[in-house]
């Protein structure tokens, strides 16, 4: 499993403090800022596509090629939620790959106890609660690599990356009601897998 | 939580009102059975909680450095300004042929050739019958007509002859007509130092007064083209890279 984001260890990338006015500027044909905002979301398209497609060079390979498409449609941006926007392109982006491999995930869920441990860091204000939630982080994502690929995908866009059920069914081209069944489908089967961890969701 | 039921909803349906689903939320019946059952109640919190660790997950240092911004393909100044661009080079090496060709012809090098070949193409018959005078003489109208390059260039094809015509000493006979073959003579007598004329051909009389050189049309066209290449030039500059 790749590593946390170092700078924010267990948390989501925030939006850039200007980011309106960087994205207009992207917009407009600013490379520099284009490239600032591919460098602070890079990690978030690259969890999406990681979980996404549960390959690393697959998810690299997928995140490269939303930047593209995004700095090919980024003229087109209409204002909104800027992260929301490249989010569904790297989903996009990762789907098709998804779609062309026509593969599942071979790996078993890892042992807690093998690797080494992705502890955050000494200076962190709970290291016992921050070392159980990257256990959690760590079994939920195994655990995610273990639903087929349909209720993968729904599942990570929607409970993850928090996208409604309709932008889920437009990334995956899906019908709506086969999208809210394959999320709660896919939500009953992380469960079960999960059951025996339950210990982690309480603390 | 002590209630018991004998038929629990179907988890997909306790999946959507965990996921807050507006459908499952608004079924009165299905949240009273999950707060007062012991097997649905659990599963739904359960469910919550799956939701808000999934939530959580944090983001993802990619495994590889990535491009940020896609290359800038290098741009072809040959195919760069679109096909207005490109036709602009053949134009200008067009129009700087065609120029140069027309300076040249039109100074009168050709001239003497060209006159040569349309007058024994003009009157065969008369060439013939005067022998080389006639080249003599369209050979004195190529002289002329280099003293009087460049505005030879656009009436090039008018006659000599006719042209001779418009001087005062022949301005009595018209400018349309030539004098009789009898009067030869005598004309050539009052230009001192003309060598004896022979009789005109017939045939010239049939040519326009004043007409278009050829050679001026070519270099009327061949400036055009190179004005025309320049404007397309500057308004259409090449993309930078």
């Amino acid at each position: 499993m790749p590593p946390t984001d170092p700078s924010s260890p267990g948390t989501r990338t925030p939006p850039l403090s200007d980011e309106a006015a960087v994205v207009a500027r992207a917009a407009a044909g600013d490379r520099t800022a284009f490239a600032q905002l591919m460098e602070h979301y890079q990690s978030a398209c690259y969890g999406l596509a990681w979980r996404l497609l549960g390959d690393a060079d697959q998810a690299a390979d997928a995140t490269q090629d939303a930047f593209i498409h995004a700095y090919d449609a980024i003229s087109r941006f209409r204002g909104g939620i800027f992260r929301a926007w490249l989010l569904r392109i790297t989903a996009n982006a990762s789907y098709d790959i998804l779609r062309r491999a026509q593969r599942r995930p071979t790996t078993t869920l890892p042992d807690p106890e093998e690797g080494a441990a992705e502890l955050p860091d000494a200076g962190a204000p709970n290291p016992v609660l921050e070392a159980s939630r990257s256990e959690l982080y760590r079994h939920l994502d195994a655990a995610l690599r273990l639903l087929p690929d349909d209720q993968r995908t729904a599942v990570v866009l929607c409970d993850v990356y928090g996208m409604d059920y309709g932008e889920v069914a437009e990334a995956t081209a899906s019908a709506l009601g086969t999208v809210k069944s394959r999320i709660h489908r896919g939500r009953l089967r992380l469960r079960e897998l999960l059951a025996e961890h339950r210990e982690l969701f309480e603390r | 939580m002590t209630m018991q039921h004998q038929i629990h909803p179907d988890d997909e349906r306790l999946a959507a009102l965990a996921g807050g689903d507006a459908d499952a939320t608004a079924d009165a019946g299905l949240r009273a059975h999950v707060s007062a059952c012991d097997r649905c109640g659990p599963m739904v919190s359960d469910l919550q909680e799956l939701r808000s660790a999934l939530a959580e997950l944090p983001d993802l240092v990619p495994s590889r450095r990535l491009q940020l911004v896609p290359p800038v393909p290098p741009v072809d100044p040959r195919t760069s300004g679109g096909w207005l661009r490109r036709l602009a080079a053949p134009l200008l090496a067009t129009g700087v042929v065609m120029v140069a060709a027309a300076t040249v012809g039109g100074s009168g090098v050709f001239t003497g050739i060209g006159s040569l070949a349309g007058g024994a193409a003009a009157a065969p018959s008369a060439a013939s019958s005067a022998g080389s005078g006639g080249g003599e003489d369209l050979a004195g109208g190529s002289e002329r007509d280099r003293l009087d390059f460049p505005l030879n260039l656009f009436f090039k094809l008018a006659p000599a002859r006719v042209r001779d015509a418009q001087s005062p000493e022949l301005s009595g006979a018209g400018s349309s007509q030539l004098p009789a073959p009898t009067d030869t003579g005598t004309k050539a007598s009052e230009a001192p130092g003309a060598p004896q004329q022979p009789s005109p051909a017939p045939v010239i009389d049939e040519e326009p007064v004043v007409a278009v050189s050829g050679w001026g049309v070519v270099l009327l066209l061949g400036a055009v083209f190179v004005v025309a290449a320049g404007v397309i030039l500057i308004t259409q500059p090449g993309r930078g890279p």
